[in-house]
């Protein structure tokens, strides 16, 4: 593919959906790495664990991905070693934006998705742009495969509409279970209509428990 | 951020009033975005164009007035909020894309709009409109807009009018949200669904033609 001689950026292609539910959260990304038409590796992970209770998805190009991840991984330990405890969700939610927004004119081609446990305990999801716009939501899904996993989601988890007044709490009163078999499904048709998603699904669960990982095949054509 | 933002004066206060839509391209980001934001308790800010750049600016902002509220002693003027809107917009006018309107109420001057569109050029309008489903409603406020409306008058215009926007431009839609400041305080309320008028009426229901047409004339794709 032909592109300016200056232009600095590649898409990677791959989705990231996370799902806030009462007392957990479900952070999902598929494994595939692409370059145009052509699959590079079917086991890259774009999905990195910032916090105790804190994981982030991204989209994109992977070269500012890692970098973003490494950069967050390296603010966190600072603040480990400057307050003694770990960043709580939220803290990660403006850190992230803030770094994002640094670089607004040179911007990190990633679009993320961060999800964990708020200081209540209760799932959280913050949704991005490249450039740093972001809001807690109930769920949200970034990269490729994103329009065509948004209308499902706001489809079956039926949350109470974000457009009430006075705001109701958008996290899903689903069971862990049914939040992920809700990802499996979705990814499972995502990756029949966007060639970008597909080889395999890694999802990630966070709960009082701890971070827990599973994972599952998907089609590889 | 396509969007269609409103502020009038009335009698008692402000109206603010936004769609719902952030669009991406042809892509609806998040259909229920809030794009009325508060700056401090009296005083709010609708915005349009960049997402990030008029939260960043609205982050900045309310900081600034947290500060100024403390050194002051007293809560700030809609006009200094305004102004370090403008501020920021002016000084970074190469760089950021923010339209926004800036409304609220104290005690010296009551109900104030302050529009502060692209360039960061700040004017005190008895009503102000933005954002990309604004066009359509510059005609409208001609001859619909009058001064000194009663509280209800006022937030009957702002929703028509954001919903006539809507109904023309693709990048605006979702729900209507007004925030009222008076002497009292905030309100936040919200108009969605059959709450908003409709314009373009819907024909009665009709028998299908293919109903009456007579059998002898074989359907098409039959074997």
């Amino acid at each position: 593919m032909a592109l300016r001689g200056d232009w600095m950026y590649e898409n990677n292609g791959g989705t990231c959906v996370a799902i806030a539910g009462i007392d957990y959260c479900v952070v999902a990304a598929d494994t595939r790495l692409s370059v145009g038409y052509s699959i590079l590796t079917r086991d890259h992970s774009k999905i990195c664990s910032l916090a105790d209770k804190c994981v982030l998805a991204s989209s994109g190009f992977q070269g500012d991905i890692r970098a973003l991840h490494k950069h967050l991984s390296a603010r966190h330990l600072l603040y480990q070693h400057q307050h003694n405890k770990q960043m709580s969700c939220p803290a990660m939610g403006q850190l992230l934006s803030n770094t994002l927004y640094y670089k607004r004119f040179f911007p990190y081609y990633a679009f993320n998705v961060l999800g964990g446990l708020d200081n209540e305990g209760k799932g959280c999801v913050y949704t991005y742009d490249a450039v740093g716009s972001y809001e807690r939501v109930g769920y949200s899904a970034q990269g490729s495969g994103s329009t065509l996993i948004m209308p499902v989601l706001d489809n079956q988890l039926k949350s109470p509409s974000p457009l009430l007044l006075p705001a109701r709490d958008a996290v899903t009163p689903l069971s862990e279970t049914e939040a992920v078999d809700l990802v499996k499904d979705v990814f499972a048709s995502a990756t029949e209509r966007d060639i970008y998603t597909g080889d395999k699904l890694e999802i990630v669960v966070i709960n009082a428990s701890g971070i827990k990982r599973e994972y599952l095949e998907l089609r590889k054509d | 951020m396509g969007t269609t933002i409103i502020g009038v004066t009335y009698n008692g206060g402000v109206i603010l009033g936004a769609d719902s839509r952030t669009s991406t391209g042809m892509y609806v980001a998040n259909r229920a975005s809030d794009k009325i934001t508060q700056l401090t308790d009296n005083v709010y800010v609708c915005r349009s164009g960049s997402a990030a750049d008029t939260q960043v600016i609205s982050d900045y902002v309310r900081y600034f007035l947290h500060q100024h509220t403390i050194q002051l002693g007293q809560p700030a003027t809609v006009k200094v909020a305004a102004n370090l809107v403008r501020l920021l917009s002016y000084q970074n006018k190469n760089m950021l894309q923010a339209g926004v309107i800036v409304g609220g109420w104290d005690k010296y001057e009551g109900g104030q709009i302050y529009s502060v569109p692209l360039g960061g050029t700040i004017l005190r309008q008895p009503f102000s409109i933005g954002g990309s489903g604004s066009s359509y409603l510059y005609g409208f406020f001609d001859q619909a807009w009058k001064e000194g409306m009663t509280h209800e008058e006022a937030e009957q215009l702002v929703i028509k009018a954001a919903s006539l926007a809507m109904a023309r431009d693709g990048a605006s839609g979702g729900v209507v949200r007004t925030v009222t400041i008076n002497a009292e305080g905030v309100t936040r309320k919200f108009y969605g669904g059959d709450t908003l008028p409709l314009w373009h009426d819907e024909l009665e229901p009709t028998n299908s033609l293919l109903d009456i047409l007579s059998s002898s004339v074989p359907e098409p794709m039959s074997t």
